[in-house]
């Protein structure tokens, strides 16, 4: 079943004085199933964070029309905007957006404090999501206590205690090393498997990658390829490097000199 | 790009970062020239003002006062200011920017603002020159207003002065630079990374100082007042400011571990505030300390004022009053009287002329002289009046004295026994409404059935004639009252004709100018402490807007959001208001036993009517406050 179907959406920046418009993202088509896995490459300036600040609703689409669960978010004003962001989409950021003046507990339950959610749901979905996802030790440290890759398993488990829809995460491993990427990566296969969660997921790395079912490959704001994973990991990941050097591009670019 | 550049470039690039640093400064130099322009005004150097040296002085005062308020608002501003910017002097030191060089860039920078600012605060200065001098011109009732013109000292004074503050306070500054190593600067001193610890003990011990301090003021005795100002003061000062160190952090981890903090935005907004107490602590215990003052200073004036005016008129019962005590050497001819009223057209709205009789009374612990009227006379004055009849029987007594309430060892009181020419008499009641001249024997006055009135004067032989006029919108008669006064009889007797308007406007003079002077610098101080919040919560700009990010991007509506911001900014401007008026509410309560009988019950409402109307400006100021920080914090 299509959980988001994304329909020939484009995204045109105009410079605010004057200069050439840059257009991002063209006639861009894409659906993804309900329980799936899928991750979006390709190189710098392909226009892949363009995509999911679009499907996050922080940016508007120039032209083209998406569905997220039979909704279509242009319908929505600011407000509700906010609300369907805070209930039907997990987000799991580069930076991991944790608040600093909270807890790991708290962080995690912020989405359901925000919508006044009882007590006794709260605390049975947090013990359940902490048992899964291997963070019961550091629920009471301060984010400020804890390592990258803790950091970014609290934003994790964040971005699926309301359960939503869907999980947009953008380069979750960009700031981690290889060892920490590793253990977010077998957290977000684990809310993927366990909890049945619909993951998005933009990255240049390959490693990150191949833990996807699937992968869309973006060139210029334009569809470029799509593979599937078979039986091993391995064979996937070895696919992955070779569309890659297909796909050419600069994917040493740091991914955070552009917003 | 030199230094000088990198510094223009940093105040053009960044005005908004620089703008309540700037604006506060333009504000104290506005204030100060302001006030300078008046007092500085040759027409007020060359005396064209009655009353002239008391004034003087206050305004000396006052002034004074202002060099204070601007040198200490500056000095914190310019603190503030600078400390949010350390982690800009720390990069620039990283990239090899020696702390000479960053010396000489603050230097630029603070010179560059400091002369904007004395010129806008001169020109802002300039304008509201002529509203403040008109307005000083009606206080003092000067006959002619005060012109306006460029008083070049002031102007000289306010330039030069406030050049050298901002040199002194950059100087100052540098040391500070200089001490700091660069892993300081850049590491962001300001953000909370534990949660903040308290005591139990200190957080009872400032309790108990604090009840202690506010039971010793609620109970003081008038004698012992002045004595206990100091202890009092200590008591509470100790005592909130360990309340404010530890007791809002011992209130606001309760409130963390209440369950209600999982409900809505009170997680982030109790956190926000938990994480910062520590840091706010002693701005919070500074600004209160500072309403308390404003408020008791403003409270007490105004209540002064208030009290002074309505004593001085209780004292008079009508607009001019006065004893002819013999005939044949008069205080003042009736008929002089009446000529100078027909000559202005004054509406007179009833007269008194009538026969007083003066006498030597003792009770059992006081002997003086009084003065008495008949009964039948003081219904005729009581119709005009508006005074209720009366009907006494034959040993009884009516007293109208309008200071004997004031003084305890002549105290008198209803069904007192008081003796005349060896007679026992009862006192029926006791009013503090004069109804004839107060002056001389006539501060106790007695009214007796016409048979006692007839009885004592027959062995006193002695009579005085008593007269008023009460004359209609009596506080506009000044003129019309000091001719009369001047037609008295001889120098020294003129003070034994009262004239109500006369002192009025004597009184009104002196004190309205003390009621605005203190008016102008409560004002001036609780403008300090509210525009100390302001740049206090502007400071923490940046963590906010990145905060306000973390939760946009995770869902946060804007309404939320505007909660989240408003209940920071709420708990910061009027968790020091409700200290300070608590404090202020008991230096009430003090001065009201201190005060007790003359102006008791005015004082509760008086005090309420200062706590309310700084409540409301606190208000107005929260919600400015509120606005430009909410509109700055959704400003990317």
């Amino acid at each position: 079943m299509t959980l988001l179907h994304v329909d020939a959406i484009s995204k045109t920046y105009y410079p605010k004085k004057e200069g050439l418009s840059y257009k991002a993202l063209s006639n861009f088509n894409m659906s993804v199933e309900r329980g799936e896995f899928v991750g979006v490459m390709g190189p710098s300036g392909s226009g892949k964070t363009t995509l999911l600040n679009l499907l996050a609703t922080i940016d508007k689409p120039t032209s083209g029309t998406f569905l997220i669960d039979g909704t279509d978010p242009a319908t929505l004003n600011d407000s509700q905007l906010a609300q369907f962001r805070r209930r039907q989409l997990g987000f799991v950021f580069q930076d991991f957006n944790l608040l600093d003046t909270l807890t790991v507990r708290e962080n995690i339950l912020l989405p359901l404090a925000l919508d006044k959610t009882s007590h006794k749901t709260m605390n049975n979905r947090l013990d359940l999501l902490a048992d899964q996802l291997g963070i019961q030790d550091i629920l009471d440290k301060r984010t400020t206590e804890i390592s990258g890759g803790q950091q970014q398993r609290t934003a994790c488990a964040r971005a699926v205690i309301h359960d939503p829809k869907i999980v947009l995460a953008d380069e979750p491993t960009g700031n981690l090393d290889s060892k920490s990427a590793r253990q977010v990566m077998d957290t977000m296969t684990t809310m993927n498997k366990d909890e049945g969660a619909t993951i998005l997921m933009v990255t240049h790395d390959a490693t990150a990658a191949s833990y996807c079912d699937r992968i869309v490959f973006i060139k210029d704001g334009q569809f470029f390829s799509e593979i599937r994973k078979g039986e091993r990991q391995q064979t996937f990941y070895q696919k992955v490097l070779d569309t890659l050097s297909v796909l050419g591009g600069d994917f040493s670019d740091d991914h955070k000199t552009r917003s | 790009m030199t230094i000088t550049k990198l510094a223009r470039k940093n105040l053009t690039g960044h005005a908004q970062r620089y703008a309540a640093y700037f604006l506060s400064c333009v504000f104290a130099v506005s204030v100060f020239f302001i006030y300078a322009q008046f007092v500085f005004h040759p027409d007020v150097i060359n005396g064209d003002i009655r009353s002239g040296d008391a004034v003087r002085t206050g305004m000396i005062m006052a002034q004074v006062i202002i060099i204070l308020f601007s040198i200490f608002f500056i000095a914190y501003s310019n603190r503030v200011f600078l400390s949010t910017r350390s982690k800009e002097f720390g990069l620039l030191s990283l990239f090899g920017m020696s702390k000479r060089q960053l010396c000489r860039l603050v230097y630029f920078e603070q010179t560059l603002i400091s002369v904007a600012a004395i010129l806008v605060g001169l020109g802002i200065g300039t304008l509201f020159s002529k509203l403040f001098l008109m307005l000083m011109s009606s206080m003092l009732g000067t006959e002619s207003p005060i012109e306006f013109q460029f008083v070049l000292f002031a102007y000289s004074l306010t330039a030069l002065g406030f050049f050298a503050l901002f040199q002194v306070l950059t100087l100052l500054s540098f040391w500070r630079l200089r001490k700091a190593n660069i892993q300081d600067l850049l590491k962001d001193a300001r953000k909370p990374k534990q949660m903040p610890k308290f005591s139990w003990i200190l957080t009872i011990l400032g309790l108990l100082l604090l009840i202690a301090g506010y039971m010793i003021a609620a109970t003081a005795s008038i004698m012992l007042a002045v004595f206990l100002i100091p202890p009092i003061l200590f008591l509470v000062v100790t005592g909130s400011y360990l309340l404010f160190r530890q007791g809002t952090v011992a209130l606001y981890k309760k409130l963390y571990d209440k369950p209600s903090l999982y409900n809505g935005t009170n997680l982030v907004t109790r956190t926000n505030i938990l994480f910062r107490l520590k840091d706010y602590a002693n701005m919070l215990f500074l600004t209160s300390t500072i309403i308390a003052v404003v408020l008791t200073a403003g409270g007490t004036v105004y209540l002064l004022f208030d009290s002074t005016i309505r004593m001085a008129m209780n004292q008079m019962p009508t607009t001019i009053a006065w004893y002819n005590f013999d005939e044949d050497e008069p205080t003042l001819e009736k008929e002089t009287a009446d000529a100078i009223l027909a000559e202005h057209d004054t509406e007179i709205l009833y007269t008194i002329d009538t026969e007083v009789t003066p006498i030597d009374f003792q009770t059992d612990h006081l002997e003086t002289d009084a003065i008495a009227l008949p009964e039948s006379a003081y219904n005729d004055i009581a119709v005009d009046m508006d005074l209720p009849q009366l009907n006494l029987q034959s040993d009884e007594v009516f007293v109208a004295a309008p200071f004997i309430q004031n003084s305890p060892e002549y105290s008198l009181d209803e069904g007192d026994v008081i003796h005349v020419h060896d007679e026992a008499y009862t006192v029926y009641d006791l009013t503090e409404r004069p109804i004839l001249s107060t002056a001389n024997s006539g501060w106790i006055q007695f009214i007796v059935p016409d048979d006692t009135y007839a009885q004592w004067g027959s062995v006193v032989d002695e009579r005085y004639h008593a007269y008023g006029y009460e004359l209609d919108n009596w506080k506009e008669q000044g003129e019309v009252s000091n001719e009369i006064r001047e037609a008295a009889d001889s120098g020294h007797q003129s003070y034994f004709v009262q004239a109500n308007a006369s002192d009025y406007q004597m009184v009104m003079q002196t004190f309205s100018l003390t009621l605005f002077i203190g008016i102008f610098v409560s004002l001036l101080f609780f403008i300090v402490q509210g525009s100390m919040l302001y740049l206090k919560l502007f400071t923490e700009l940046e963590d906010t807007k990145k905060q306000l990010l973390s939760l946009k991007r995770i869902g946060l509506t804007k309404k939320e959001a505007k909660k989240i911001l408003g209940s920071k900014i709420r708990f910061l401007f009027f968790t020091p208001y409700l200290v300070g008026a608590l404090h202020a509410s008991f230096a009430f309560l003090m001065l009201n036993s201190m005060l007790e009988g003359a102006a008791g019950s005015m004082l509760f409402w008086n005090g309420l009517l200062v706590i309310g109307i700084g409540a409301l400006l606190q208000l107005i100021y929260f919600f400015i406050t509120r606005y430009y920080f909410v509109r700055a914090a959704y400003k990317s």
